[in-house]
């Protein structure tokens, strides 16, 4: 790709959205947050210590939890954990779901059929549910949960990105590569994949932000990453025994997850604008 | 129709794969299934064999499988290893709570969220409008625990004297059993509400400015209220039906939430209480019954929806003009 | 006499069952030989576009073989006879818009048995030369190309691993009109340099002819009238055929004018054909037995051949 085309290419896209700037900021700064906080109290976050149920103050700018642990490092291990795992776990829901959704939009037919289908059960159940119930029997550890995750958000995915394959194949190019006799998969990687990049990425943000939600239940009914390791679920579970003289780790924590939701749903709403409308009506 | 014979035919499928599922989730259980039902582990393997075989463990999985359903499909859904009692009798006593709530919930939710929106529809561009859309776009992303538990912080805060609301049975007193549901029908509002609210504003903004009809009204001198109430409401209001029923079954699948956090005596926190003591027919059994009503009722919902569908009452101009 | 490129050999294309199904193309024999372009008109429904399909092979005739250099299609694969190539209608959606066009251009080739890798690059630039689209170009996403533009890449990939044959489908009707007769002028070129067969499909009359040495004018699946452009042309057989000139007036030209026909009629559902002639139901000459004995293709004094019970008779008619 010559210099020039990749300037003239790159101008649209660095008028991006308001909403992605500000959720891609919050995002960041949260992100930075979790991953700087606790290396200046981390030891605080798990060590019990005489400093019981305290109020903030300049040491512990969150108070602290009933075993004398510093609020503020707590909720931002938590943080950085809950990004991690939903993070992976989105990334590969998105990236199996995509699989299958081109798979069933460039075959069709029956693949396609049989394919759906599958889906459709799958997003016939209720998740949370199903989650509590698998994780209850299996205990709770965090590659149980990212299973877990993982199999929810697969199907959704595979929707959206089916529909947005399906567009693609319908195009004349695709038809053109198939007259060819190119093979499938070569299709599918150099066709189909760059022309739906975008409704991907949007994807994983709106699946992250999904992901978040169910993940911080999960903790917050003791089946998510096991204690004592924090989460915010956790947090805000263990808070509510003491939370009328001190409220301090529910606000922290609640207020703390409900940003990150928002920022992951202000990125995927912001990419959508961006990508996603031009990969909807993608034409050359 | 095709359409409903098609998601019909999905029906079977997904019963089966939803009870199978639920019913291997004890085999996934870490240990010797035996040691798991029977609470304890058993050292002795005469024992432990006589004790298989009185739970139907020696058989095939399948086969297993096979009876559990066709038990549950006669109300039988074992015993539970805590207490002791029919799981079936146990669910049975909780279900009403959990249903009461679910309907509590989605009736609040369709109540706040559709006067905010025709509130924001109204004082279009005020602050009132403004302050509603924020409340709209951030709702949905709170999780229902978080709301919940900030509503009991905040009535623990600023209604100190309050009591713990314990909840009252709807046979013995009706109001004063939806009062005692009010809270946790509250903090689910919170959440969905927005959802019904941006439905509005969305269906009300499109209709309000493209429907012929609506500029019809207007030609004729009807006043924005008018118009509202007489044109814009009604075809608004039709599919946000189906909207509630689906809305519900997500409160019935995410009881769990609400009902331990607000102590209250439904299937959801029966299931949390199971999963405390290892009582795993119980956790089966009331999965199993939360999960069939959830699939039931989005089929309801999914097969009503055409029907309902406001491309097709709106007449030809209903949408974009 | 070599063999002919494309070979069509009593094809009928039927979707759906064979009882309940939609016969889109009824029996239709045609061979074109190398070199020569063979243009196809019809409206829609005619089964033009099926034709396309069967002659690149992307579908099957359910009787009868279609036949590229000999083979049929069935058995035909990618690599040294390789397949037919297609230049399709809408430039927009033919080249992939996240490519520059010189990799899309390139495509063909990469499954071709008669390029190997070291000559690939090599080729791709000739034949970007010979549809003229410069260097700067062809380095460019379609995105930032013209409509004429982006339609001589896809001449370009079409013509780029030498496909024995090349369907040109409505190749140009989306363009300008300007831009039309520029694109028209260069396939003429191309298809002389490189002695290209090719396929040329338009519901245009004027347009096939330009490009046509034979044209073959389908209604609802049959072939009402095939032969040589010139003479076609100049005294045409089929009703159909008449009516089709009438409509364009440039091809009028001293004694040849002719009054404007229009069909009046219902245009019968390619579901339900009405027996007999397909036309029967618009043509302004139908007889009796028109609408109850289908006519066959049957070989005309000027060389054609025509689906009539009555030819030139319309013609005649018109022009008197």
């Amino acid at each position: 790709m010559s210099a020039a085309a990749r300037k003239r290419r790159g101008l649209p896209r660095l008028s991006a959205p308001p909403l992605l700037w500000l959720g891609g900021g919050l995002a960041l700064l949260i992100l930075v947050a979790s991953v700087a906080a606790p290396l200046v109290s981390s030891t605080g976050a798990f060590m019990p210590s005489a400093a019981v149920l305290e109020s903030p103050s300049w040491a512990h700018p969150l108070g602290t939890d009933s075993i004398g642990r510093d609020v503020m490092a707590r909720v931002f291990i938590g943080l950085r954990s809950s990004f991690l795992i939903v993070g992976i776990s989105a990334a590969l829901a998105v990236a199996v779901g995509s699989i299958i959704g081109m798979l069933a939009a460039y075959f069709g037919g029956s693949v396609d059929w049989v394919m759906m289908r599958l889906v459709d059960i799958f997003l016939a159940v209720p998740t949370l549910l199903l989650a509590v119930a698998v994780l209850a029997a299996m205990g709770p550890s965090a590659i149980a949960l990212s299973v877990v995750l993982v199999a929810t958000f697969i199907p959704h995915a595979s929707r959206v990105v089916r529909v947005a394959a399906l567009q693609v194949t319908a195009q004349d190019y695709v038809a053109s590569a198939r007259i060819s006799r190119i093979p499938w998969y070569i299709i599918i990687g150099k066709h189909i994949v760059p022309n739906v990049r975008g409704i991907v990425f949007v994807q994983m943000a709106v699946t992250m932000s999904y992901m978040l939600v169910i993940e911080s239940s999960l903790s917050f009914l003791g089946l998510g990453v096991p204690p004592p390791a924090p989460s915010i679920g956790y947090i805000i579970a263990e808070g509510r025994q003491w939370m009328e003289i001190a409220p301090w780790p529910i606000i922290s924590a609640s207020s703390v997850i409900v940003l990150l939701i928002l920022a992951t749903t202000f990125v995927g709403q912001g990419l959508d604008q961006l990508w996603g409308k031009e990969n909807r009506a993608r034409r050359a | 129709m095709r359409y409903m014979l098609t998601r019909l035919a999905g029906l079977p499928l997904t019963l089966v794969a939803v009870s199978l599922l639920t019913f291997g989730i004890l085999f996934l259980v870490p240990g010797d299934t035996v040691d798991v039902l029977a609470g304890e582990s058993i050292a002795d393997p005469a024992a432990k064999a006589r004790m298989a075989a009185e739970l139907g463990l020696d058989r095939p999985f399948l086969v297993q499988y096979a009876d559990w359903v066709w038990r549950a499909a006669q109300g039988d859904l074992g015993m539970s290893t805590s207490s002791h009692r029919p799981v079936a009798e146990l669910i049975w006593t909780r279900l009403g709570v959990t249903v009461q709530l679910a309907i509590l919930g989605t009736l609040i939710s369709v109540v706040i969220g559709v006067a905010a929106g025709f509130l924001a529809l109204r004082f279009r561009g005020r602050l009132i409008d403004r302050l509603i859309m924020a409340w709209a776009a951030v709702g949905m992303s709170i999780p229902s625990f978080v709301s919940a538990t900030l509503i009991v912080l905040g009535i623990s805060i600023l209604l100190p004297d309050l009591g713990v609301v314990s909840y009252v049975p709807f046979s013995r007193d009706p109001l004063g059993s939806v009062a005692s549901l009010m809270f946790p029908a509250l903090s689910l509002a919170v959440v969905s509400g927005s959802m019904f609210c941006r439905y509005v504003q969305g269906a009300g903004d499109d209709i309000f400015r493209n429907a012929d009809y609506v500029r019809t009204a207007r030609a004729k001198g009807a006043g924005d209220r008018r118009v509202l109430a007489r044109h814009v409401m009604p075809n608004a209001i039709l599919p946000l039906i189906t909207v509630a029923g689906l809305q519900f079954a997500q409160l019935l699948g995410g009881s769990v939430i609400a009902e331990t956090i607000f102590s209250l005596p439904g299937v959801g926190r029966l299931v949390i209480t199971a999963i405390g003591e290892r009582d795993y027919p119980v956790i089966q059994g009331g999965v199993l019954v939360i999960t069939m009503s959830y699939v039931l009722l989005n089929l309801l919902v999914d097969m009503v929806y055409p029907l309902v569908d406001p491309r097709i009452r709106v007449g030809s101009n209903g949408g974009r003009a | 006499m070599t063999r002919p490129v494309l070979e069509f050999e009593g094809v009928s294309k039927v979707y759906g069952t064979r009882s309940a199904g939609i016969r889109v193309l009824r029996d239709v024999s045609v061979s074109v030989a190398a070199g020569e372009t063979l243009g196809l008109v019809g409206e829609s429904g005619s089964g033009k576009s099926t034709f396309a399909r069967l002659a690149l092979g992307m579908e099957q005739p359910t009787a009868g073989t279609v036949r590229i250099d000999g083979k049929p299609t069935r058995i035909l694969g990618a690599g040294a006879g390789g397949s037919a190539q297609i230049v399709f209608q809408d430039p927009a959606s033919s080249l992939n818009p996240a490519l520059e066009v010189a990799t899309s251009v390139r495509e063909p080739l990469t499954v071709s048995k008669k390029f190997n890798r070291p000559a690939r690059d090599a080729r791709v630039a000739t034949v970007l030369d010979d549809v003229r689209l410069n260097e700067e170009l062809r380095h460019r996403i379609p995105s930032e190309l013209s409509g004429g533009q982006k339609q001589r890449a896809s001449i370009a990939r079409a013509l780029a691993a030498l496909p024995p044959l090349v369907v040109c489908d409505e190749a140009v009707t989306a363009l300008d009109v300007s831009v039309r007769a520029q694109v028209l002028n260069l396939l003429r070129s191309v298809r002389a340099e490189y002695n290209s067969t090719l396929l040329f499909i338009s519901h245009d009359l004027s347009t096939v002819a330009y490009m046509s040495d034979r044209i073959m004018v389908l209604y609802l699946g049959k072939v009402m009238e095939i032969g040589r452009t010139a003479s076609m042309l100049e005294d045409p057989a089929h009703p159909y055929t008449t009516t089709l000139l009438s409509a364009v007036p440039h091809m009028q030209q001293g004694r040849l004018r002719r009054r404007r026909i229009v069909l009046g009629g219902e245009a019968p559902s390619i579901a339900n054909p009405p027996p007999g002639c397909p036309f029967s139901t618009r043509c302004p000459i139908a007889r009796d037995i028109c609408r109850q004995q289908e006519p066959p293709l049957a070989p005309l004094a000027n060389g054609n051949s025509a689906a009539c019970h009555f030819p030139h008779m319309l013609e005649r008619e018109a022009a008197a």
